[in-house]
């Protein structure tokens, strides 16, 4: 790792009064679980290293309003997945929460870094390959191994997966980030908050280089929603695909209405797949309309040479997502 | 001096006797040592999988601070063959600036072709990987084939079966990386090194090879070590680098491999891939196994596999035989043992294909297993009765059947592919066979002293096979105390010679030693006591806890007896010389046929469960039956083999090292993208021990995880009625087998 | 003076009976080290950072205060280890996957290669070496030795820190949930059949 200045601002202001406006030579440190892995691997070499465990506020307890509940940025992800009325509201959420990685993950990360961290791709992680995301001039992941990569590779110069499952999550939710930057506060959808990169200065978020999150605001809108993950390992693992669904209704006969579904691991940004949510709008969720949706998702897929076996399996996390939201039984753990 | 016949202490379950000290962290390893003064040092490595070196420049690097020494790895104009291969060693005052330092290196590369894939290494042009000699990337073809095969083999078979099998390069990934502490005298005329190392004496004797130094100058320490699995037998590069290092600065300095040089220096096994060609009678009698195999070692030369041992298990019971293989080199590291070298993989390409015939011939597996064992060899039932040549098919029937009713066979196994819904659960089972010999020197040496201690002494390191706890065993068992009474220490090779622990060779190798040692020490004990008590030895006898004297028909206690004693008692056991085994048939028989022994049957069964939707596979319950001849720690053994099926299962559904073609790097060299199971991902595993004391003792480090892949690859192909070809049997691969389904 | 890596504990005494007996490190330090406190001084404009150069700081470790220098980017696991000589805590992958460097902190695990030193400052921190006090063995440790729940042992103290926690967050937590709480753990010699022994006789259940 490369050494750094060590910063511990104790308001937000500070925290982004400390950012630079590119990305590279100072980093944010929230729960420390992805910076310290891209330092080590020297992917990350800042020299200041601005640490938010001095502001209270980022730490603080939801904010459960009228019409939506805040999240601020630095709730662990254990707080999330072990939250009695989120869990209860916003299953899409703590359940993509609670199968992060394990225990220690869960209580370090959080939710502003989880949005925020970077991808896994083994190409990117690695200071000796010059990809595209290192300043090269080539994704290595289109002709080399790209098992965990893009299905959804389509005019995508790098065909990394994005690798936060709360996104997947907050987007069927349709939530919102509260974001500082040097001039104030704004809000961004997060649909809008993910952006595919393509060179050294780009991150896998819109945010600039001088913004950071303080807060995320979920509408309580009472939509039925879950989050499915095709994982190998039960234990610390990432899953192969992810799919967040929500939706009004749907259930025993009852027609699914405002029908949101989520595709995550599948695009270098967590993919919102309408395709999918046509097929279902207006129907009762049941096996067959969950398969018809699963199969819509995946028309537009354009597989690489190795993830060809993901459109498969967004096909069944879709039905299984729309399965858990629905309370239909989880006939895989027969 | 054979085993006694009652055993009070032997085969029962005892506690490691350094548990406390593991579990709480206390124990020092390699890694945790701490010397006074210490420099840290870090490996510049080549990034290419194929290069020479242009230029390097230092003067950066010797300027950044805490810099202290430097060595080069590497000669002038060599070619360096895989992404990896080290290049210099600097010292620094911390581990961090270690890092600067090895970072402020200026270097410039020619980059060469590489070849990383087997397939394509076989296809390319020879001389495209490279290398000073004149050496290619395959090596001649070696076939070997029983007479007539072409015209015999398949003539008349009631099923043929054709196909494709293989496992690909994965890695040891010991907890503990490779590396040492290396320290000088002031001198610098000895040396001591606290090294992560299965092999205690030979790292020593082997560093003092490299420094020309007398061997007695060269200590290695080694109390505890986290894992080896064959990987773990030398200094190694590393280990050499930080004693010139450390002899250069003047100062002790340590030298652990971070986790990515770990899994690309630190040692693989070699893949193996095959096409097979079986046929068998109606009866489920096989007459023919024809093979066609390639593996690689990576850029070294050794042996792939091992094939010497195909067809696996039943070679013995089938008449014609061919077999080819190809040693297929690329610019990976070199291959290095790994738990059963060659086993696994040819149990992969034997007990699969078997399972595909099987259904072919619409037959049971296990009954048709039974068809097929190897049969007892006659001339060993005649010469050595307990070997496994002379019981082997008496060993694996018995433990069929055990494990049939364990694993409640005959009631759960179905036909193949038979089910609904999404999880299919599928019932697979595999053989193996494991030599085990040990062998000596490993002289142990027992201390009785007046305060009632024990110590016992040797070389021998203790690798996680509770080692320490079986000297504690047997001394204890001869001389009338508990383990607990027993202090042992090993893993210092001021101790004398012992044999490295590789192929389960450590427990025979030592036991017969420990128990020798023991004998005479109780001898001598008896000796120096009875003038104290106005007795002959002869009078006296040892108890459990004290000490009867047969002249007075009085007891004293150990403690009172040891009390009595004018000077310790040191008494030592070895085993006799290795001419001397091979001169005396009786004493060779003594030692290697009932003391100790070699060859161990085990039979296995997994069930698995496929979701078929997602190709997801969960080993959901494990049988094993396993044989060790005389057991000497029943919890050991047990932990053991249930050790062994999990590194099994895991190299079966996970496991596996991904190079790139493009860049020749491993992809993988992590713990997140290599992936290994957690304890959800493992089921319960059910450990039947077949003690079979009248053998001697048996190594099982190896044998527990032969056949578990195999295992697990025939409880897929029973679950979906269709073979996945290649371990690790991930979902991708299971998915694309699915596809081929009728 | 020599430079090097060191730890400097408030007394002597309790310093040796933490490291029971280990080999000593040297307890000398000359490496400029500014003191963090006034980092962590609240003030409108954002206080002024700390290094690149090593920093004094003080790590509460079952229970003693230890004060060493480090730079930032010291990893809570490698001052432990390399710069207080505690080292039941392991560096196995050193990227917060494996769990060999699990430690509790105010309570909770983390992977302890995956946070800086500097920010544990004030904290609990707990490894592996405060399940033993006065040769006596925590529940926990205990079980592991009964059962044989450890061969190598590197991963072993990872793992009984994170079961110690599932425990006293829950004295009630089923084998399942235990076995939640050890996603984050990894054992390549597969001590897992012994460790789910292990478990169930703590959670007092019969194993099935």
């Amino acid at each position: 790792m490369r050494n750094f200045t060590y910063n511990r601002p104790a308001t937000v202001e500070q925290a982004v009064g400390l950012l630079e406006a590119r990305f590279g030579n100072a980093e944010l440190l929230a729960g420390g679980t992805d910076l310290h892995d891209l330092q080590k691997e020297y992917i990350a070499q800042p020299t200041k290293v601005v640490s938010l465990s001095g502001i209270p506020a980022l730490k603080a307890a939801p904010t459960i309003g009228d019409k939506s509940v805040t999240l601020p940025a630095g709730m662990t992800l254990a707080e999330i997945a072990g939250h009695a009325r989120l869990k209860q509201w916003f299953p899409a959420l703590t359940e993509a929460a609670d199968q992060i990685g394990g225990p220690q993950t869960r209580n370090m990360g959080t939710l502003g870094g989880n949005l925020c961290q970077r991808n896994r791709c083994w190409y990117f992680r690695d200071e000796h390959t010059p990809c595209l995301l290192k300043g090269g001039d080539k994704c290595y992941a289109i002709e080399g191994e790209n098992k965990f990569h893009a299905v959804f590779s389509q005019g995508h110069r790098c065909v990394i997966v994005h690798p936060s499952t709360l996104g997947t999550g907050l987007i069927a939710l349709d939530a919102t980030a509260e974001v500082q930057g040097p001039n104030g506060k704004r809000t961004i959808r997060l649909a809008e908050f993910f952006k595919a990169p393509t060179a050294r200065d780009e991150r896998e978020h819109v945010l600039a280089a001088n913004e950071m999150v303080l807060s995320v605001s979920i509408p309580y809108t009472g939509l039925a929603n879950a989050s499915y993950e095709v994982r190998q390992k039960l234990s610390y693992d990432w899953p192969l695909v992810q799919v967040a669904v929500s939706f009004q209704g749907g259930r025993n006969g009852a027609p699914a209405t405002q029908v949101k579904i989520v595709l995550g691991h599948a695009a270098p940004v967590p993919m919102v797949s309408a395709a999918a949510a046509a097929v279902l709008e207006g129907k009762p969720v049941n096996e067959e309309n969950a398969v018809a949706a699963g199969r819509a998702a995946v028309q537009t897929a354009t597989p690489l040479s190795n993830t060809g076996y993901k459109t498969r399996l967004l096909e069944v996390a879709i039905k299984r997502a729309l399965y858990l939201a629905a309370g239909l039984p989880k006939y895989w753990e027969a | 001096m054979p085993w006694p016949t009652q055993r009070r202490i032997i085969g029962t379950k005892v506690q490691r006797l350094d548990g406390p000290e593991k579990s709480t962290g206390m124990a020092k390893y390699s890694y945790d040592r701490n010397p006074r003064g210490l420099l840290h040092a870090r490996i510049l490595r080549c990034p290419h999988a194929h290069a020479k070196i242009k230029r390097i420049d230092l003067s950066d690097a010797e300027k950044v601070p805490g810099f202290r020494a430097s060595h080069l790895a590497v000669k002038d104009n060599e070619e360096l063959m895989f992404a990896g291969a080290e290049i210099l060693a600097i010292a620094a005052d911390t581990e961090e600036h270690a890092d600067d330092c090895i970072r402020a290196v200026k270097i410039e590369f020619e980059v060469l072709p590489h070849l990383v894939k087997e397939a394509e290494a076989l296809a390319a042009k020879r001389g495209t990987l490279g290398g000073a000699e004149d050496v290619t990337n395959v090596l001649p073809a070696n076939t070997d084939s029983t007479d007539n095969f072409a015209k015999l083999a398949f003539e008349g078979a009631a099923a043929i079966h054709e196909g494709t099998y293989g496992v690909s390069i994965i890695s040891h990934q010991c907890l503990e990386s490779h590396g040492l502490v290396a320290e000088w005298d002031e001198k610098q005329t000895s040396l001591t090194v606290y090294a992560s190392t299965q092999a205690v004496p030979r790292t020593a004797t082997g560093l003092a090879a490299t420094f020309k130094l007398k061997p007695t100058d060269v200590k290695c320490i080694t109390p505890f070590m986290g894992g080896g699995f064959g990987s773990k037998f030398a200094a190694d590069i590393q280990g050499e680098l930080a004693a010139e290092l450390a002899r250069k600065a003047k100062v002790p300095v340590k030298l652990m491999l971070d986790r990515a040089e770990e899994v690309t220096v630190g040692g693989m096994r070699p893949s193996a891939f095959g096409r097979v060609k079986i046929a068998a009678a109606k009866d489920g009698k096989i007459q023919a196994f024809e093979i066609e195999c390639y593996g690689s070692p990576g850029v070294g030369k050794a042996a792939a596999v091992n094939f010497g041992v195909l067809p696996y298990i039943y070679a013995d019971s089938i008449a014609h035989k061919k077999k080819t293989n190809r040693i297929v080199r690329m610019n990976v590291q070199t291959a290095r043992a790994m738990r059963a070298p060659g086993h696994p993989q040819n149990c992969i390409l034997t007990d699969q294909p078997f399972d595909d015939l099987a259904a072919k011939l619409d037959l049971n597996p296990l009954e048709m297993r039974l068809t097929n064992l190897p049969p007892n060899d006659p001339d060993a039932v005649k010469e050595a009765p307990n070997s496994y040549l002379a019981q082997r098919n008496t060993i694996y029937r018995r433990q069929i059947e055990i494990v049939r009713k364990m694993s409640d066979w005959d009631r759960t196994w179905h036909k193949p592919g038979v089910g609904t819904g999404a999880i299919r659960t599928g019932l697979g089972m595999a053989l193996h066979t494991w030599g085990g010999n040990g062998k000596g020197p490993n002289p142990t040496r027992i201390t009785i002293s007046a305060d009632g201690s024990v110590l016992a002494q040797s070389s021998s390191q203790d690798l996680g096979t509770a080692q320490r706890t079986v000297t504690a065993i047997i001394t204890a068992e001869i001389l009338g105390l508990m383990p607990r009474d027993i202090t042992v220490r090993v893993g210092d090779s001021a101790h004398g010679p012992s044999t490295p622990s590789g192929g389960s060779t450590t427990c025979p190798g030592t036991s017969p030693a420990i128990l020798l040692a023991a004998e005479n020490a109780r001898t001598a004990f008896l000796a120096a006591l009875a003038p104290r008590l106005n007795t002959t030895a002869n009078m006296l006898e040892l108890q459990t806890g004290r000490i009867l004297n047969r002249t007075t028909n009085g007891t004293i206690t150990w403690r009172e007896a040891c009390a009595l004693l004018q000077a310790p008692v040191t008494a030592e056991g070895d085993w006799p010389a290795d001419a001397a085994l091979d001169k005396d048939a009786a004493l060779a028989r003594l030692w290697r046929q009932q003391l100790s022994n070699q060859g161990v049957g085990g039979v296995q069964i997994a069930e698995v469960k496929v979701d078929i939707e997602t190709g997801v596979v969960r080993c959901s319950r494990f049988w094993t039956v396993q044989d060790c001849g005389l057991i000497i720690n029943k919890l050991g053994c047990e932990s053991q083999v249930a050790g062994g099926v999990i590194m099994g299962i895991n190299y079966a559904l996970f496991e596996e090292c991904i190079y790139d073609r493009q860049t020749g790097r491993q992809v993988n060299a992590d713990m997140e993208f290599y992936k290994l199971g957690g304890i959800q991902d493992m089921p319960n595993i059910h450990v039947h021990m077949m003690d079979m004391p009248e053998r001697g003792v048996i190594g099982i480090g190896e044998p527990p995880t032969i056949s578990t892949a195999a295992a697990v690859g025939n409880a897929i192909f029973n679950a979906i009625g269709v073979r996945v070809p290649i371990a690790p049997f991930t979902p991708e691969r299971v998915l694309a087998a699915l596809a081929q389904r009728k | 003076m020599k430079q090097h890596q060191g730890a400097v504990e408030s007394t002597d005494v309790s310093r040796r009976e933490f490291l029971h007996g280990s080999a000593a490190v040297a307890a000398v330090t000359a490496l400029a080290a500014a003191p963090l406190a006034t980092v962590q001084a609240q003030a409108p404009a954002a206080p002024a950072g700390v290094g690149p150069a090593a920093v004094r700081i003080t790590l509460k470790v079952n229970g003693k205060d230890f004060d060493t220098s480090v730079e930032p980017r010291v990893t809570l696991l490698d001052a432990l280890r390399n710069y207080l000589d505690v080292t039941g805590c392991k560096r196995v992958c050193d990227r917060g996957t494996c769990g060999a460097c699990t430690v509790q902190l105010d309570g909770k695990i983390v992977y302890s290669c995956s946070m800086l030193a500097l920010e544990a400052q004030g904290k609990d921190i707990k490894t592996a070496e405060s399940l033993i006090e006065g040769g006596k063995l925590d529940a926990v440790p205990e079980a592991f030795v009964r059962f044989d729940a450890q061969q190598c042992g590197f991963c072993t103290p990872g793992f009984v820190v994170a079961i110690k926690t599932v425990f006293q967050n829950n004295a009630k937590a089923t084998p399942a949930e235990v076995e939640k709480g050890l996603q984050g753990n990894v054992c390549r010699c597969g001590t897992y059949e012994q460790m789910r022994d292990a478990i169930y006789s703590l959670c007092q259940q019969k194993r099935g």
